[in-house]
């Protein structure tokens, strides 16, 4: 389909922002790694939370349970200098709710910096049922909710954190296509 | 003085019909025998006596029908009508600008009385009549975007803007031509714009953000959008897409006149006065195609378009299935005799 | 460009200072003007003697006041003479007619509850104003600092001091008290927004301040009128029916085209659709519109004559 997805997100290797007065590092088991690396190479201070159990690579890493996170943001809004640098590593799941937690409290849009971190994984949401599928790693799946067999289709949701699923053979059940692994 | 039709179904037996004088005032999308990508944002600043373009927001006689619609849909999907907190404003702008633009341009269906804060609503075609107090949730029966939005056809959308952008934070999407408001909340311009056809060149929502967030109070802007819909399908969302995606295998020579509809939306976007959002009403207006071909030019010109439209629109249109049908349907209408 | 215009009657002129007035304004038709949101203008007509001048000025009242409308006008020295017919001449009672409000300086914090810190110089504050006058306790933290010359000719001192308490922060030049900026943005939390309106080298020093602090250019909104449809007088003249026609300083190209009756497509008139694109055969324009890319505008080889006009000076030869 020769289509432009404006809502998928493209990325670029994220690095320590020059001006900034402090760097926020937020990170998932499958960031951790990213997230130690980018915390050696800032110069000034930087605060870092790891949404995981602890990680050797990060020793003065905040721990947080995910349902956490949200709290803990409102919090530290009120703590940082207002130019601050936030960096968020993880998967998709993670790291775009958290982004858009970040916007609702007033940070803007360009002091947010996401990569995308582990397996070439995504949610999907069933826009049917509502029903969400972790780790989906083809272009088909079915539904966990009502059984049809989704298309996970390249419309991405930052606020969800998920792709839209929706029925692949809704026209004609016989016109499915085959599913390939998700290379994107 | 605008005659209100029976409720008629967009559902399960279809009873949707247009009568003679909704089809004349068709808002029929195509300016000349091709298609032609442009983008077609003009001042919406009225028209002629008894068009779509006459009032703000129109009515016509389906209003009745679509209130009804709105109301099931809700009652199968409440998630259809969802407004971000941070939108109150927004909500009870909208509210004000409809009571007040509904109370002016149809006086025999609608009346406000403002006292201050105290506020009276009478929508004598739905037997309301309601006092409340503006800028007071409680004094409400539903929150205010949703009170309003229901005694409103077409689809409402309200765009917050800030930091030199839009954002889908909130609306009311019951009859969408296949996109869900539950999923595109909190959406930027562009992600919710999201899987765009390649025939749009790029550059075109650079401009386009441009002018809406230059759109100033009492200036509104307006344009048209076309697709096709199987049946008078209100309720075209990708949330019961495996309920109605089969009817686009159903059309045969026999049955696409019936069948087959031309759906238009008419897009409005006004600025909304004190929150600086913008109220984003998307007003569908559903023709057969044999309705279609009763006004002169108007089949030979959808031949056209459907003829030289990019094979990318084609697809995501839908259309693939049975634009071929469509076209050779219309083919005594473009004759030159 | 076509503008609602309002008519109004001026319902009180109260002193501010010995140099500031309030005007009021009700309307002539019916009891509502239209709403508007915090950071709004209103382009007034001002009647000086032979031609109308067309003056922006900030909306002053609450935005929940639909009754009337409010504007402060400082007695500039060097002005066009509006602000010296409106000290001088305006009386209450008299008629004027107004453009509805435009908001190109919309202020507000950037989410619920997310701080909002507002820098005014002198009679910058009044932007500020109808914001302030519509606060409750339920908007989100915001403090005031206010920078003027001396106290007895200041705009507002005992309404913002009752308005605002401990959040207003006074800034007197003559007793030596000053603005820091620097301090000021350093103290600032994540999700702060800062607006200010004042002269240009206090806007200057914020945004300059806020850049060295790390701060994104979206978090720092400074006041920036926009050229009301006017400008500087010129000439076009037309080469395939060798016209010659003048554009006055109340109108724009397209007006001046229309007038003069040579069909322009336009739409949006405002720089943004591409509809009104002429070619330019010769004479530099000052290109004020969205649609050109930067190369068609150094070419100088297309106009939007919706939105822009010839350099200073300058004569441009369109293809029409
Ligand atoms: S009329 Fe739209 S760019 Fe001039």
């Amino acid at each position: 389909m020769s289509r432009i997805f404006y809502s998928k997100p493209s990325y670029s290797p994220v690095s320590p922002q020059p001006h900034s007065r402090h760097h926020l590092i937020i990170a998932d088991a499958s960031g951790a790694a990213r997230a130690a690396k980018l915390q050696a190479a800032c110069a000034g201070p930087n605060t870092v939370l790891l949404i995981a159990p602890a990680d050797a690579r990060l020793p003065e890493a905040e721990l947080r349970e995910p349902r956490e996170l949200a709290d803990r943001l409102s919090a530290l809004i009120a703590q940082l200098p207002a130019g601050t640098s936030c960096y968020l590593f993880g998967r998709e799941s993670f790291i775009w709710p958290a982004a858009i937690r970040l916007q609702d409290l007033g940070t803007a849009r360009s002091q947010i910096h996401v990569e995308r971190c582990g397996p070439m994984v995504r949610d999907v949401l069933c826009i049917h049922c509502k029903t969400r599928m972790h780790d989906v790693t083809d272009t088909l799946v079915c539904c966990d909710g009502c059984d049809l067999l989704l298309w996970n289709y390249d419309h991405f949701s930052r606020r969800h954190g998920a792709y839209m699923g929706f029925q692949v053979n809704a026209e004609q059940a016989d016109d499915t296509p085959v599913a390939e692994a998700l290379s994107s | 003085m605008l005659q209100l039709n029976p409720v008629q179904t967009f559902r399960d037996d279809f009873t949707y019909r247009n009568s003679p004088s909704a089809i004349q005032r068709f808002p029929f999308p195509f300016p000349q025998d091709e298609y032609r990508y442009s983008v077609n944002i003009e001042p919406h600043n009225g028209g002629p006596a008894g068009s779509v373009y006459e009032h703000w927001f129109d009515i016509d006689e389906h209003y009745l029908s679509e209130i009804r619609e709105r109301a099931i849909v809700l009652k199968q999907d409440p998630a259809r009508c969802q407004v971000r907190p941070h939108m109150r404003l927004a909500a009870w702008d909208t509210l004000e600008m409809l009571m007040e633009h509904f109370s002016q341009d149809y006086p025999e269906h609608f009346t406000l009385i403002r006292q201050g804060n105290d506020w009276m609503w009478i929508n004598r075609p739905l037997e309301i009549e309601q006092r409340f107090r503006f800028g007071d949730d409680d004094s409400l029966p539903l929150a205010p975007f949703e009170y309003i939005t229901r005694q409103a056809q077409g689809d409402w959308a309200m765009l917050d803007q800030r930091d030199g952008d839009l954002f889908m934070d909130g609306g009311i999407i019951t009859g969408p031509a296949d996109w869900s408001l539950d999923f595109d909340l909190g959406m930027s311009f562009k992600e919710w714009h999201g899987p765009v056809p390649l025939a749009h060149e790029l550059g075109v929502f650079d401009r386009a953000l441009k002018y809406l967030c230059n759109i100033q109070v009492d200036r509104p802007a307006r344009r048209l959008n076309w697709t096709i819909s199987i049946n008078p399908l209100m309720d075209q969302s990708p949330e019961n897409y495996h309920a109605w995606g089969a009817s686009r295998a159903t059309i045969t020579p026999d049955n696409v006149a019936r069948k087959v509809h031309l759906r238009v939306e008419l897009q409005g976007l006004h600025r909304l006065p004190r929150s600086h959002a913008l109220l984003f009403p998307i007003r569908t207006y559903l023709i057969s195609l044999q309705d279609l071909v009763s006004q002169p030019g108007w089949g030979k010109r959808l031949r056209r378009v459907l003829m030289t439209l990019p094979p990318e629109l084609v697809d995501y249109k839908g259309l693939t299935r049975y634009i071929g049908t469509i076209i050779d349907w219309l083919e005594p209408w473009d004759r030159d005799d | 460009m076509t503008q609602t215009r309002h008519r109004v009657r001026v319902s009180a002129v109260a002193r501010l200072g010995p140099s500031i007035r309030e005007i009021h304004l009700e309307p002539l038709e019916g009891d509502h003007l239209p709403a508007f949101s915090p950071g709004s203008h209103v382009v007034m007509e001002l009647p000086l003697g032979e031609h109308v001048l067309r003056n922006a000025y900030s909306l002053t009242s609450s935005p929940f006041e639909r009754s009337r409308y409010a504007i402060a006008v400082r007695r500039q020295p060097d002005s066009r003479g509006g602000s010296r017919w409106i000290h001088d001449e305006l009386v209450p009672g008299r008629q004027l007619r107004i453009e509805a409000p435009n908001n190109y300086f919309p202020i507000r914090a950037p989410a619920d509850g997310a701080p909002l810190l507002l820098i005014a110089g002198g009679i910058g504050i009044t932007p500020f104003m109808s914001l302030l006058r519509a606060r409750r306790p339920d908007s989100g933290p915001m403090s005031l600092h206010y920078a003027f010359r001396d106290r007895v000719d200041t705009a507002y001192l005992a309404e913002l001091k009752r308005l605002l308490g401990s959040d207003l922060h006074t800034y007197e030049s003559t007793a030596g008290e000053r603005l820091d900026p620097a301090s000021l943005l350093a103290a600032q939390h994540l999700g702060t927004q800062v607006a200010v309106c004042g002269p240009a080298a206090m806007i200057e020093a914020v945004r300059a301040k806020a850049a060295a602090l790390g701060w994104p250019e979206q978090r720092v909104l400074y006041e920036r009128f926009s050229a009301p449809a006017g400008g500087t007088p010129f000439r076009v003249r037309l080469q395939r029916s060798g016209r010659s026609i003048a554009v006055s300083s109340e109108e724009t190209l397209l007006e001046a085209l229309e007038r003069a009756q040579v069909p322009v497509r336009s739409l949006c008139r405002a720089g943004v659709c591409g509809e009104c694109r002429t070619d330019l055969l010769g004479g530099e324009a000052e290109h004020q519109d969205l649609f050109l890319s930067d190369q068609e505008k150094t070419a100088q080889c297309a106009v939007m004559p919706c939105v822009s006009r010839a350099c200073a000076g300058g004569e441009l030869l369109l293809d029409l």
